[in-house]
């Protein structure tokens, strides 16, 4: 099969636009990286190692990793800060794209949108966040833990003693029309919680949840230590309020003794749901490719016909996905692709 | 709502299935507890809106409308406002409090329905105390700076707004009175107070009796045409 002088652009530079542009760039395809950001990595480049006394398999490693070896790929471009303007359909795909280098045209065989996804924004959920510091997303405590090391309360900097979990903000939720679970959070939640107790030993952490997704083959095993050290709540709280003393009150009906509780916490993470990249309508529109009634991309595996050939699909840009279930959809999009390009 | 409106929609005939959200959206439910941990009233008596929206999906309903639960709620709506999966949870209380015999209601809201449907007021207060009460309240407020010309306009005939009242603000929380009051007069608004079936808080709404909700909500609409009012305030 050969597959000089094939192109292929790809929309988003995150952990699946990189796995498939290495597997591309492999087998002799020149591919463009459309990144919207100013550099590639994705979200997933955010990401701290979760690993306490070994790895917890989090994934957070794998994006520095695929960074590392596409840079040994002369046939992969990127191009950052870059917005797709405008899409021509003749012979393949003409894409021209605005950057802060100016516009640019390329020409390419297939396109493989991997835009990921957008975390919730839970400004409108009652737990007080944008206007109490101290109540932040897994994404923003992420950053924390990546740039000191160690939690901190935004608030006054200082480590905090308590904290809080909470599940499900913003996903499950048919009011948001979100009805899907976002499925990373519950283990990135935990592992996020343990490596906090791990640094900062004594930090207490209370996590607040529906039902917990199950993560990994040693999920059970993983599930079964945490409780050693994490308090476990089968209820979302209703509200949250700073006290006078700077810390919050969590309002919560406890199961177990079947009675209203409150706690109070130092610092409170929002496990913020994965939802569609507000680009995607656009996107979508340009392309001529079906969305998702709930705003995700079609898997391109759906009986691609028609317009919409050529045309592929990865990553949590279909719908809430792991880092490494995004490095296998990569995978299995880049394959797709490779088959395309030979029979075309 | 004006008067030719309310003809439209015809109150009269309102159906007991129309507002009856009877049986569906409680089946989405996750139980997340949103709502238990939002409601002011959860563990009282173990009151627990979770566990009453899953004893209506397992079709438990007699057995919800037989426990004291749906009595204990203040149908604030809190759980209905945060609710993920837009679950309308105190429609599913008021249908469960329609389902008790009217005699098993607790009797403090029965003795108020009958006050109210037999005197047109939850207190059953007479006419002329309620008279006497507002103008004593407005003749407080005329001895306050700024308000000197204050006076409460009863029964004023074609005013722009009727407002209705709650019993105990008439009762035990007359200075709460003077707020409303004091706005509508410095706002320059054409408003007035009917001395008969003043009533604003419907034990009829808050028990499940449709008829009783019917006759009080009517009540209200005919004092609108006897006064020849187009707006009102029912703020209950």
């Amino acid at each position: 099969m050969n597959l000089n002088g094939k192109q292929v652009t790809i929309l988003g530079a995150g952990i699946t636009g990189l796995e498939a542009a290495k597997h591309l760039a492999v087998s002799g395809i020149e591919v463009v990286m459309l990144e919207r950001t100013s550099q590639p990595g994705g979200q997933a480049a955010a990401l701290s190692c979760k690993a306490v006394d070994g790895c917890v398999r989090c994934g957070a490693c794998m994006v520095q990793e695929r960074l590392k070896e596409i840079m040994r790929f002369p046939n992969i471009r990127i191009i950052s800060d870059a917005r797709v303007a405008q899409i021509a359909r003749q012979y393949g795909f003409t894409i021209t794209c605005e950057s802060n280098k100016g516009v640019s045209t390329t020409h390419s065989d297939a396109v493989l949108v991997s835009t990921g996804f957008q975390a919730y924004d839970p400004s409108a959920k009652p737990y007080g966040y944008g206007y109490i510091p101290d109540v932040i997303t897994t994404l923003e405590a992420e950053a924390l833990l990546k740039r000191h090391g160690k939690i901190q309360r935004p608030s006054n900097n200082q480590e905090p003693k308590s904290i809080a979990f909470i599940q499900c903000v913003g996903s499950r939720d048919s009011r948001l029309n979100h009805p899907w679970c976002s499925k990373i959070c519950c283990g990135s939640s935990l592992r996020m919680a343990r490596l906090i107790q791990h640094r900062q030993p004594g930090t207490l952490a209370t996590f607040f949840y529906i039902d917990v997704q199950t993560f990994g083959k040693n999920f059970q095993h993983y599930y079964d230590e945490s409780k050693n050290t994490i308090q476990m709540i089968r209820a979302i709280p209703g509200d949250i309020f700073k006290t006078s003393d700077n810390q919050m009150l969590a309002a919560f009906f406890d199961p177990q003794t079947q009675k209203a509780g409150e706690a109070v916490f130092d610092l409170v993470i929002l496990a913020v749901g994965l939802t569609p990249a507000k680009e995607n309508v656009e996107l979508a529109r340009l392309l001529d490719f079906p969305l998702t009634p709930w705003g995700f991309w079609r898997s391109h595996r759906d009986g691609a016909t028609g317009r919409a050939k050529g045309i592929f699909t990865a990553g949590a840009a279909l719908g809430p996905m792991s880092i490494p279930e995004c490095i296998d959809s990569a995978g299995q999009a880049a394959w797709d692709i490779v088959q395309f390009l030979g029979t075309t | 709502m004006t008067p030719e409106n309310s003809l439209r929609i015809s109150i009269e005939n309102l159906e007991r299935t129309r507002c009856a959200q009877w049986p569906h959206a409680q089946d989405n439910c996750l139980t997340c507890a949103m709502c238990s941990g939002a409601c002011p009233v959860a563990g009282v008596d173990d009151f627990d809106p979770r566990k009453i929206v899953r004893l209506i999906s397992m079709g438990m309903t007699d057995a919800a409308a037989d426990s004291r639960w749906p009595w204990i709620c203040t149908m604030c709506g809190k759980c209905e406002q945060i609710c993920p999966m837009g679950i309308e949870i105190p429609d599913i209380i008021r249908r469960l409090r329609a389902m008790r015999a009217r005699d098993k209601v607790p009797g403090i809201l029965q003795d108020g329905l009958a006050n109210a449907l037999r005197t047109g007021n939850n207190l059953g207060l007479p006419k002329e105390d309620f008279v006497f009460i507002l103008e004593d309240v407005a003749a407080e407020i005329a001895e306050e700076p700024g308000f000197e010309e204050f006076t409460v306009p009863i029964d004023k005939e074609g005013a722009a707004l009727l407002t209705t009242i709650h019993n105990k603000l008439v009762n035990t929380h007359t200075d709460d009175l003077k707020h409303w009051w004091k706005i509508f007069h410095a706002a320059g608004e054409d408003w007035t107070v009917a001395s008969d079936n003043w009533e604003g808080t419907s034990w009829g709404y808050f028990t499940g009796d449709d008829e009783a909700m019917r006759v009080m909500a009517g009540r209200i609409v005919e004092n609108m045409r006897r006064l020849k009012i187009k707006t009102l305030l029912w703020p209950e």
